[in-house]
């Protein structure tokens, strides 16, 4: 009896967490009709689950702001009525609301800005159960002791009530041991063992279907470096049977399949980091190839951002070991292809022909949004003009230092571009798949003069959302002169007070 | 025959002539009917719980869209609560202050004083309670549990059945004593309200099985055998009067047509997407199932046999109970489930032909059919149904049985 209980209650510790690389918020920044606005949608980590959604209106004073969820098609005929956000007490500017996301794969969150000029836009999230949530000690505390008192409550109740319920009124209830009494406590133990014994079954059986179908496992891949007549070369090979289904087929990404990217795992005393990032193309043995670039000896954390058919997007990751150094010259299997070896993460960096790229923010607080802006300047601190690289302004990307949390930043956020195009097409054909291009920060959407008056401030900015305190490394990536120029940093994002 | 019906309380009352009078000296305490007032209160705190969930279900095939704080949940939580704080109020009360007065009703345990169903009914708030942080937790674990039966909701249903059953032995008791004294008390009736919103709560507990879509299943058969003839049978050998069985079966009509009628008159739409079936109003439950039918074939079959005891009565009681329950249903459901898919049955009054479909759920061509043509019902799974409606029977008999003669 004792061990079926335990059993049972056994099950509260043995649940398995799965911890979901890079971050639980999407952000997007742009436009909603003549609104500038900064989305950030807080995934839930279960299907179904409550999608927290806060939009900040950066400029102007709407009259509404309504959110509705749409599936990855932007069926509107199957949307309920919008939620009407809600705008918080203090900060006017700054609206909040809550939406259920009842099934998993892609939704898109219809943010509608009502007023003078209002639009909407199509914010593309995941719903997946990313993450098994374990019972506390305090939470499994309380409930083995309230289970323990229920089952003996229920063997004493029956046992007393076999030998006293049916006693006349002449007789005085006091707690007896008879044949009765035995018998009565053999049944209900047999009761109680019974559902015990089943509710364990019942929940282990719960718990496989969840782990085998319901939460979500990266793709499993592999990488390799190997030298080849062609130089050095990284191959990434999605090994998992799962990406042979239709809804696992990849599709581009601000023109690219795969963005891969390599971090240098060991960061003794703020040394410098080596960085890549690649574009692998698809190769006729299966698998996705890229020239390696010239980085030092060591262990690098590979992270591939892929965008998919479905709607859904994730990072996967791996890890590989490159033991000797590279010689001869890098010819990149993609002209867009950059690597760097790093310098001393501090906030401002040299960069090469009298440059400087430094990054300032204001204070960061965990699952608050906060804007990184990166200055580029010349020797004389001058702005420089910035050229897009990748369609975009500029690139980031984020990794704790522990490789627990990484997001491919832009200046539009870290909603995946691909996707958001997708469903813009979707709910408003190729215009809209237009439109949601120059929202996303697309520089080759928007005529030539919109994108060098953007480029001509030598500032970009990222919009992120930092879950968790912790040390972040942060890569700024930006064209200048025709030269992709990377700064490596440190930042580090204290608990939040709240927290 | 006629009489026979009324044996029982005729035996009964010569017994308590001779017997009890003792009984009548302490009768005159403040506490003498007091639990067969509170035994009332918490057949309606049960009822409360099954409308509660009633309006639930509806509430998530609607709106979809929930808090702690819905009427819906609410109601459950009232009846819950009512059934434990009036349990517990028994309880303390036994205990501690009219301890004497309450001496010739309760059952003692760990040192406490209550009458059994009292017991039974704070144990089944007490499971109620717990597993509102159980089924929190599941919601973060595993997302939240949009269906009926999952772990966490079997604890809260276990517990609600357990303020259901706590309500019917408190009721049974209190009858039990009266017929001792030669009175007849209103707990005789609230004996059988309970157990009309017990068969009403296991009707819903396997109500994901018993769509009429799914009335030509072997599960639906088996599912039925295995929660209906123990009620029935213990509906049959309880009550102290005729057509116990019968009189169980309408409180449950009334209880599940009520709901199913009133339902529908609140404008209401779904929150949640995708909304495949854009409905306007609250969307009831299906038309109750016709155990009333069986339920009165018992009555008018087997009404001679209930009282009598010995092995092979009982034997027979049980088989036949049993076997007439799944023929009588089969017979009746098979039938009336071709009816309720059909367009005839789409108006208020049948609730059928997939009024009874969700706002998550399509509403097109299938709902005129059966559904799960696999699972039809076979040779095989009719007898296992056969097999279950015999043990259930049983349990049913036993614990009628019991409920006729627990007197604390």
């Amino acid at each position: 009896m004792i061990h079926r209980f335990a059993a049972f209650f056994g099950l509260l510790w043995c649940l398995v967490l799965h911890a979901h690389i890079g971050s639980p918020f999407v952000l997007f920044e742009g436009r909603a009709g003549a609104f500038p606005v900064r989305i950030s949608i807080r995934e839930p980590d279960v299907v179904p689950g409550l999608a927290e959604i806060t939009v900040r209106v950066l400029q102007g004073e709407p009259q509404q702001i309504t959110v509705l969820p749409l599936d990855h098609n932007a069926d509107r005929a199957k949307a309920p009525r919008p939620d009407i956000a809600v705008s918080t007490p203090g900060d006017p500017q700054l609206y909040s609301a809550s939406l259920w996301f009842m099934r998993r794969g892609s939704y898109g969150v219809e943010v509608n800005v009502e007023g003078n000029g209002g639009g909407r836009v199509l914010v593309p999230v995941d719903s997946l159960a990313r993450r098994q949530e374990p019972m506390g000690p305090l939470l499994s505390g309380i409930l083995v002791g309230l289970g323990i008192l229920l089952v003996g409550g229920y063997i004493s109740i029956v046992a007393s009530a076999a030998s006293q319920s049916r006693l006349g009124p002449e007789v005085t209830p006091r707690a007896r041991l008879s044949l009765r009494t035995f018998l009565g406590a053999t049944l209900a133990t047999g009761i109680m063992g019974f559902l015990l014994w089943g509710g364990s079954k019942w929940w282990a059986a719960e718990d496989a279907d969840h782990q085998a179908r319901v939460l979500f496992r990266p793709l499993e891949n592999r990488v390799t470096v190997s030298n080849t007549a062609a130089g050095r070369q990284i191959l990434l090979a999605l090994t998992d049977k799962r990406s042979r289904e239709d809804w696992a087929r990849l599709i581009p990404d601000h023109g690219k399949l795969i963005h891969l990217f390599l971090t240098e795992e060991s960061n003794p005393n703020g040394r410098s980091v080596g960085f890549g990032h690649l574009h692998p193309q698809p190769v006729a043995s299966g698998g996705y190839q890229a020239s390696f670039p010239p980085l030092r000896p060591g262990t690098y954390r590979v992270y591939a951002d892929l965008a998919h058919e479905s709607g859904l997007t994730e990072t996967i990751t791996n890890r590989i070991e490159v033991t000797e150094s590279s010689s001869g010259s890098w010819s990149p299997s993609d002209a867009d292809d950059s690597f760097d070896l790093g310098t001393e993460l501090k906030p401002k960096v040299e960069l090469s022909d009298g440059l400087t790229l430094e990054l300032v923010t204001a204070a960061i607080r965990p699952g608050v949004p906060v804007e990184l802006r990166a200055l580029v300047r010349n020797a004389q601190n001058q702005p420089v003009p910035i050229q897009p690289f990748l369609r975009m302004l500029g690139h980031a990307v984020v990794e704790r230092s522990d490789g627990s949390v990484f997001a491919h930043v832009h200046p539009a956020g870290t909603l995946s571009m691909a996707i958001a195009r997708r469903l813009a097409v979707s709910a408003g054909g190729e215009d809209g798949g237009k439109a949601a291009d120059v929202n996303c920060g697309d520089l080759s959407a928007v005529p030539v003069a919109v994108a060098e008056s953007l480029s001509r401030g030598g500032e970009v900015t990222f919009p992120y959302v930092f879950p968790e305190s912790g040390e972040y490394r942060i890569w700024v990536q930006v064209r200048v002169d025709g030269r992709v120029r990377t700064g490596a940093f440190l930042l580090t994002v204290p608990a939040s007070s709240r927290s | 025959m006629a009489t026979v019906g009324v044996l029982p309380t005729r035996e009964l009352q010569s017994v308590s002539s001779s017997t009890s009078a003792p009984a009548s000296g302490r009768a005159a305490s403040p506490v003498r009917s007091l639990d067969a007032h509170i035994a009332g209160w918490l057949v309606l705190g049960a009822a409360f719980i099954v409308i509660g969930v009633i309006w639930d279900i509806s509430w998530h095939i609607t709106i979809g869209r929930d808090t702690f704080w819905t009427p819906a949940h609410l109601m459950i939580h009232l009846g819950g609560s009512l059934g434990g704080f009036l349990s517990g109020f028994i309880c303390l009360d036994a205990t501690f202050f009219r301890r004497k007065a309450w001496a010739d009703r309760v059952i003692q345990v760990w040192g406490f004083r209550a009458p059994f169903g009292a017991w039974i009914c704070i144990w089944g708030a007490g499971a109620m309670l717990t597993s509102a942080p159980f089924d929190n937790w599941w919601h973060n674990a595993y997302g939240l549990d949009v269906k009926i039966l999952s772990p966490p909701h079997m604890v809260l249903a276990i517990g609600m059945h357990g303020v259901v059953a706590g309500a019917f032995l408190l009721a049974s008791a209190a009858r039990n004593r009266a017929q001792e004294r030669g009175e007849l008390s209103p707990a005789r009736w609230y004996a059988v309200a309970a157990q009309g919103v017990q068969l009403a709560f296991a009707s819903i507990l396997i109500s994901e099985l018993t769509a009429p879509n799914l009335q030509h299943t072997g599960r639906f058969y088996i599912a039925s055998a295995i929660v209906f003839p123990a009620l029935l049978t213990a509906a049959l050998v309880t009550h102290p009067f005729k057509w116990g069985a019968t009189r169980v079966c309408l409180v449950y009509m009334a209880l599940i047509l009520g709901m199913m009628w009133i339902l529908p008159l609140f404008a209401a739409e779904p929150k949640l997407a995708p909304v495949n079936n854009r409905v306007d109003h609250m969307v009831p439950s299906a038309f109750p199932l016709l155990i009333i039918v069986p339920a009165l074939v018992l009555d008018l079959s087997l009404g001679w046999l209930r009282n009598r005891r010995g092995w092979g009565w009982t034997a027979l009681l049980i088989l036949a109970s049993a076997t007439l329950f799944l023929g009588v249903f089969l017979g009746v459901q098979w039938y009336f489930s071709q009816f309720l898919i059909s367009p005839s049955a789409d108006n208020w009054f049948f609730s059928g032909h997939g009024r009874f479909i969700g706002y998550q759920d399509h509403r097109n061509e299938w709902q005129e059919r059966f559904w799960d043509r696999h699972g039809l019902l076979n040779f095989a799974s009719l007898r296992t149904a056969w097999w279950t409606a015999i043990l259930s029977s049983m349990v049913g008999c036993l614990i009628g049985r019991f409920a006729t003669r627990v007197r604390r």
